[in-house]
């Protein structure tokens, strides 16, 4: 039994240091020659048993949580019928949650070439309708009596540590990166 | 036997130490992370719907399209159970996952019928976290971690009530490996955290920390605005990186442990301070105390 269990104890570390290894070193090179396409794992962490184990155990998580760089982080808001709508939670989770969303569809944004190029448009269609469907809740809530609305995503901008000190003001600026108007026909809903 | 510390070899958790352990670290481990968890999903009810039902930002069969399906989301699980003859609507089914999930939750953390609660908890939290990928951070990886370890570990095995209508207490014959196999994965993972920020300059000159500060939305008791003329941006990056990358030797060296731990546990505090990520600090102050620090408490006669 004491055998079994050092084994498996061996093999579930090894499955960490080689997912942790390789992201560390797919980073390293990203920084080295931004777009490089990463390494992808080894064969036999790929078959669909070492998935299902990664993923039951949280063996497969990488920890570069905040690693290299922190992420941009990115803002939606709409506007219907002049009234300002923001995608928000009643709880600080939820709202973290919600950044988590944005700084996703931030990444995807602006590191689209991270993805193989076959399946580019089909993940930038993908986003559309992730964001078609977060304006189309947000009309509904508003109970907006227009049938037209835009959808705004900007990203978030405050100034970096050398420019706050050379005196830069330190605020938030949004810069407008994406904006879509959506008519919601009735037969939508 | 009575063991001497001094005489034993400073750096390595050394097995032949383990028996001196209190066994308490177990019990610690599952009625912590089991009332995280617990919280953790109390704090998404008052807008469980806005992330979860059809009544969402981003709907359920959505979000679904762009998952691996290596684990079942509530849409694929409905899918399944469809398949298998047992059509449910995702309703339905949302309702009873989610009184499943804390049900579980609650039964871990009494230590009763342990190891089923905790690999239905388990089960149940991949559940959520995967049918919501797009809005998953670092808090739900642990907790998966955390709750995976409740599975595999006899948490159940000291302060449970599990053990009221057994009778008997069990013995603990492999708790130092169990205990090894939990630090061995805090040392890989600080260590690569911290790797990773090294990697790049930003963590190196300060920037990092400015910015994590300063992400959108998040939460501070107070502006650390006024020390950006001070080095203490760039001084903070270099000590999360010390902390993180030395952390196996630090935390496994007797001396140092003490003051590695503690500064552990100041990292954490200062990500849930000044960063707002409650849950994600909570948890990792929990898994740090159950590997370091419960294990060296004196042992009592212990009630079952």
């Amino acid at each position: 039994m004491k055998k079994l269990l050092y084994g498996w104890m061996v093999l579930h570390l090894t499955y960490i240091g080689v997912v942790n290894l390789l992201a560390s070193y797919n980073l390293w090179q990203d920084a080295q020659q931004p777009r490089a396409p990463a390494q992808p794992l080894p064969g036999l962490l790929r078959t669909q048993a070492a998935r299902y184990y990664g993923r039951l155990t949280g063996a497969e998580h990488g920890y570069g949580f905040f690693g290299l760089n922190v992420r941009s982080n990115g803002a939606l808001t709409g506007e219907c019928g002049g009234q300002k709508l923001e995608p928000t939670g009643r709880s600080f989770e939820t709202s973290l949650r919600l950044i988590t969303l944005a700084n996703t569809l931030t990444d995807d944004w602006l590191a689209p070439a991270t993805v193989p190029q076959a399946d580019a448009p089909l993940l930038a269609d993908y986003r559309a309708l992730v964001v078609r469907n977060v304006a189309f809740t947000l009309h509904q809530q508003a109970g907006c009596p227009d049938t037209a609305m835009d959808l705004r995503y900007a990203l978030l901008l405050y100034p970096s540590l050398a420019e706050a000190r050379q005196g830069k003001p330190l605020t938030y600026a949004l810069r407008p990166f994406l904006t879509v108007h959506y008519t919601f026909r009735p037969h939508d809903r | 036997m009575i063991v001497d510390e001094r005489r034993l070899p400073r750096v390595a958790p050394a097995l032949a130490t383990m028996a001196a352990v209190n066994p308490g670290w177990l019990a610690f481990l599952r009625v912590n992370v089991a009332s995280i968890a617990l919280l953790h999903f109390w704090s998404l009810q008052p807008d469980f719907d806005l992330l979860f039902s059809y009544r969402g930002y981003v709907y359920p069969d959505i979000l679904d399209a762009t998952h691996d399906h290596v684990f079942w989301t509530l849409t694929s699980l409905q899918q399944t159970l469809a398949g298998a003859g047992l059509p449910l609507a995702y309703e339905s089914l949302l309702l009873a996952a989610r009184w499943a999930y804390p049900l579980c939750l609650l039964l871990l953390g009494l230590g009763l019928f342990t190891r089923v609660a905790a690999v239905g908890a388990l089960l149940l939290q991949l559940l959520f976290t995967q049918s919501i990928h797009l809005y998953q951070y670092g808090a739900d990886a642990f907790t998966t971690v955390a709750l995976f370890y409740c599975c595999v570990f006899p948490v159940g095995s000291r302060y449970a009530l599990d053990l009221a209508w057994q009778g008997r207490k069990p013995a603990l014959a492999h708790q130092g490996l169990f205990l090894t196999w939990l630090r061995a994965h805090l040392g890989l993972a600080y260590f690569f955290s911290g790797l990773d920020k090294v990697i790049g300059p930003t963590w190196r000159n300060g920037e990092a920390i400015w910015k994590a500060l300063h992400s959108h939305a998040y939460f501070s008791v107070f502006s650390l605005d006024f020390l950006v003329r001070t080095p203490f941006f760039l001084l903070v990056g270099w000590l999360t990186v010390g902390l993180e990358m030395g952390y196996a030797l630090g935390m496994n060296y007797r001396r140092s442990r003490p003051w590695w731990l503690l500064g552990i546990v100041g990292m954490h505090l200062g990500i849930g301070l000044f960063m707002g990520l409650f849950f994600f600090s909570a948890l990792m102050i929990v898994l740090n105390l159950a590997a370091y620090y419960a294990p060296t408490l004196p042992q009592t006669d212990e009630p079952t």
